[in-house]
């Protein structure tokens, strides 16, 4: 119990961490992090699988495009950003909902039952009862992959179309 | 376990109110999609949370399944939004989501 | 999975091992390849080409390694092996419906399989050196790869969907492999005009599943074999879904008056050509009509359509044979007869006769185009009124494509020989003066028509053209020789029936209800002759080079131009599809575009700010959105407190 404690606790340390600092890749670092506790987090409370999806995939896969993004464009050295006044009105935004949702949490008598955990058979949920959902990720990641590749290649122009050979014509 | 259901989702709602306050204050493109990342995977915390605690899903990992869902979902958002952000990059030599002009 | 001793020998491997097990490796093994190459290897033609060639014979091990265990231990209802399973409906309700997708190892499968597979590796072989100088090499490869990946799909599909789905890839791997060199005009549109015909099949093919889906509710070959003659649709019903299957397997397979795109596939690379023809895209319509023989077991009328279309289509294929100039149009032709002949075998009945003569009609299939993409590189024409003599100059190649005309010919002891007296035996046993007339006529008809290509080609003076110098004609050579010759002594042996029950072909792929045809002695004496006289007849005709009387000219050019069939259909679809799909045009632009037009039009007004508006910025968007969104949560609270309390 305490274990969950502390990896919460850490969770949320890491992720107000990376919102604050300045550096951004200080911040990217730290989200990584998040994003592991958040795995170790799973592993406790879900089936394997989604910790070994969370840990593995999202995370590394996020914290790769960011890094890659900050390579890209301003390079790795640090990066500064001066403390401004949106920083008040963020606050009070994050106060404000953390306040309307934690008055939920407590206000209301959730009916739980403890369930063991589900870990076995997930897989085979996943492919038969949500194998439509399933099909449209795929969908959506394809899209998604396909439409960043178009976007950060259009302006080059360094995509050669195939063009057809005149002299193919071979028997 | 009702402690248990309320710390993880008083968490959900801690990460949520971090992400929302890094998407509104912050004003690097990259800071603000980590906002919405934490936004994203708040909910995921939540759907597991409510799944693990027995109430009544259709089937017992039906929250890991929205979870991985979400998570997938979440990446895919990431990439399109940082593709942008390298064009706001490309067009301003700043990562800087200029919010004063709109 | 373990099967049943027929005998008490000791356990081998081929005893245990299960033939799905390696099925699914033989359907997976060119997929993989496919993706290797694509993946890593696609700009070396070299390792794309050793890639392929490894990975299909490591298929073709597969391949022979199940029709070992099959031999071994024929069980006619094995247990598919599934990839994975689909539940609609709730779990335990009454509508749950199992849609299954893996391999069923059947010995149809194991046979016809095993002919794809092994095609497919002497044709990726001979391409090797065919295609050594060309442009599209690794192309070439991973069309050729994904058309053998289809193929077997189609071979091992255990439900009607799957084979719609695998039906589809032969379909498009017939366009890819027609249309490979595409910078020609011909190519692109003979490949154009086979990928609409292959599609017109696979309609019809989803109309089937959709009927038998609706009826049965039920889509899995062995689960529906059992469930044709239970009365549960009427005989009409099941005509109809017969004759959709058959219109999916004329497309296919070449039918009349499916029959089209035949010749224009002559416009393929000879490889592909052969492929398609002894093993491809040709085979998988008859390859449907075996696998559903349940339901044409069942509806007479659906046989006699079978047995009508197939002799109609096998008597105009040959006639037309005899009449074409171009060499690769006329195997083609003649192919168009062969299958037309197999459509009749299935449809009198003769079903381990008829998927026999797939089998056994492969080998000189393929072998001809093979020998004719040599001849027709090494002459520089396609035209068999500029060919001859060949014979001085490439005696290996004449050697091979004579052993390969007497296969296609039914000349004992070559392979078809062995499937056509057993077709004829069937149709004698039926006492049926139609069939065996068509039988005959089709064989004698055959055996002139492939007679005349190999005399028009190799016999006779040399063909002297301007600009072509008959000296530097070189025999074939090297890997092409090999694949060649491979295919040349398959021909020969493959249609050896063992005396013993266990080895014998024809009893091995049985079709419970439907009686052995032994081979008469009279059908093998008749068959024999009739092939030997046709044979005779046809170098006699076709060696002389007798000039056609002027008179025939024009019959000629019909024959050859296949009646003109084809203008017919582009003249009735430009007439008739061309005004509907302006007016369908219409109706989407103004009606189905307009009304999306007006949407997004308004959304865009409604969404380009205007006035105070413009000049908000994001972040004060954003602020107002979570604004919101906590005034409207405090609000839902305080309205469902008052809700709670009150109730």
């Amino acid at each position: 119990m305490i274990l969950i404690y502390a990896v919460v606790v850490l969770m949320l340390l890491t992720a107000v961490t990376s919102v604050v600092v300045r550096n951004t890749l200080w911040a990217i670092g730290s989200f990584a992090s998040s994003m592991a506790l958040l795995a170790l987090l799973y592993l406790t409370i879900a089936p394997f699988l989604l910790f070994a999806a969370q840990l593995l995939v999202f995370t590394t896969v996020s914290s790769a495009l960011l890094f890659g993004l900050l390579r890209q464009t301003t390079g790795l050295e640090s990066s500064q950003e001066p403390f401004s006044r949106e920083w008040i009105i963020g606050s009070a935004v994050a106060a404000a909902l953390l306040a309307l949702l934690v008055v939920v949490v407590a206000t209301t008598s959730w009916p739980v039952r403890a369930t063991e955990n589900a870990a076995a058979g997930f897989g085979a949920t996943l492919t038969n009862m949500y194998v439509v959902s399933l099909a449209v990720l795929v969908v959506i990641l394809a899209s998604a992959a396909l439409g960043t590749g178009l976007l950060l290649a259009a302006p080059r122009g360094s995509m050669k179309s195939p063009a057809p050979r005149p002299k193919g014509t071979r028997r | 376990m009702n402690a248990g259901l309320n710390l993880i989702l008083t968490a959900s709602a801690a990460l949520f109110a971090v992400g929302a306050f890094a998407l509104v204050a912050r004003r690097s493109a990259v800071l603000m999609l980590i906002g919405t990342q934490f936004m994203f995977f708040a909910g995921s915390i939540a759907f597991v949370a409510f799944a693990r605690f027995g109430l009544g899903a259709a089937h017992a990992s039906a929250g890991a399944a929205v979870a991985i869902f979400a998570g997938a979902t979440a990446v895919a958002e990431l990439a399109v939004g940082l593709a942008m952000a390298a064009l706001i990059y490309r067009e301003h030599r700043s990562l800087a989501v200029d919010a004063d002009r709109g | 999975m373990t099967l049943t001793l027929l005998a008490a020998a000791p356990k081998g491997p081929l005893d245990t091992w299960s033939p799905t097990l390696l099925a699914q490796f033989e359907l997976l093994l060119p997929l993989i390849a496919l993706l290797i190459i694509l993946a890593f290897t696609i700009d070396s033609r070299r390792v794309s080409a050793a890639i392929s060639i490894i990975f299909t014979l490591a298929s073709v091990v597969c391949a022979l390694l199940v029709i070992a265990i099959e031999v071994a231990h024929p069980v006619h209802l094995e247990r598919p092996a599934t990839f994975l399973q689909f539940f609609t409906g709730q779990s335990g309700g009454a509508s749950e419906f199992t849609l299954q997708w893996g391999v069923l190892a059947d010995p149809l499968a194991a046979t016809v399989g095993l002919a794809v597979i092994v095609v497919s590796l002497l044709v990726q072989v001979y391409a090797l050196s065919f295609m050594r100088r060309e442009d599209g090499v690794v192309r070439f490869f991973c069309v050729l790869l994904f058309a053998t990946f289809a193929m077997l799909g189609v071979t091992l599909s255990l439900s009607y969907f799957e084979m719609l789905l695998f039906f589809g890839m032969v379909t498009l791997s017939t366009y890819l492999l027609i249309g490979h060199w595409w910078q020609r005009e011909e190519a692109a549109a003979a490949a154009t005009r086979a990928f609409i015909i292959s599609v017109i099949g696979d309609l019809a093919l989803l109309a089937a599943v959709a009927y038998i889906y609706f009826r049965f509710n039920e889509l899995n070959f062995q689960t529906l074999a059992g469930q044709y003659t239970g009365g549960r649709v009427s005989p009409n019903g099941l005509f109809i879904m017969a004759i959709l299957v058959f219109i999916a397997a004329a497309a296919k397979s070449a039918q009349f008056p499916l029959h089209v795109w035949l010749p224009g596939s002559a416009q393929a690379p000879a490889p592909a050509a052969a492929l398609i023809h002894s093993a491809g895209s040709a085979v998988c319509g008859v390859y449907l009509i075996a696998r559903t023989y349940a339901l044409f077991h069942v509806s007479p009328r659906g046989l006699a359509l079978l047995a009508i279309a197939g002799g109609v289509s096998a008597v105009l294929g040959v006639l037309w044979a005899l009449f074409q100039d171009n060499l690769k149009r006329a195997i083609a032709y003649t192919t168009m007869g062969e299958l037309g002949l197999m459509v009749l075998a299935l449809g009198i009945g003769a079903y381990g006769a008829g998927v026999f003569e797939l089998f056994t009609n492969a080998w000189p299939k393929a072998l001809l185009f093979l020998g004719a993409g040599v001849i027709i590189r090494e002459l520089r024409t396609e035209r068999l009124s500029e060919m001859g003599g060949l014979w001085r100059r490439m005696r290996f190649t004449g050697w091979l494509m004579l052993i390969a005309v007497a296969a296609g010919a039914g000349i004992p002891p070559f392979s078809t020989f062995w499937s056509k007296d057993t077709i004829m035996s069937k149709a004698l046993a039926l006492d049926s003066p139609l069939a065996v007339a068509v039988i005959a006529a089709v064989t004698f008809l055959g055996a002139i028509a492939l007679v005349r290509i190999f005399a028009l080609v190799f016999t006779g003076e040399t063909a002297r053209r301007r600009r072509f110098e008959p000296e530097r004609i070189r025999d074939a050579g090297g890997r092409i020789a090999f694949a060649m010759s491979l295919l040349a002594i398959i021909s020969v042996v493959a249609g050896i029936r063992g005396f013993r029950g266990r080895t014998d072909p024809i009893g091995f792929i049985t079709f419970p209800g439907v009686p052995l045809a032994n081979s008469h002695f009279m059908a093998a004496a008749a068959v024999a002759i009739i092939a030997v006289v046709g044979t005779v007849v046809g170098l006699v005709l076709y060696a002389r080079r007798l000039p056609v009387p002027a008179a025939l000219r024009p019959v000629r050019r019909a024959m050859g131009e296949g009646l003109f069939i084809d203008r017919a259909y582009q003249l009735g679809a430009v007439a008739v599809l061309l005004p509907v799909s302006r007016a369908i045009g219409w109706v989407e632009t103004r009606i189905v575009d307009g009304a999306i037009d007006l949407v997004t039009d308004s959304v865009a007004f409604v969404g380009q700010p205007r006035g105070w508006l413009a000049q908000v910025r994001a972040r004060q968007l954003l602020i107002g959105l979570f604004a919101g969104v906590v005034a409207l949560g405090a609000v839902t609270i305080v309205l469902a407190g008052r809700v709670i309390g009150k109730s």
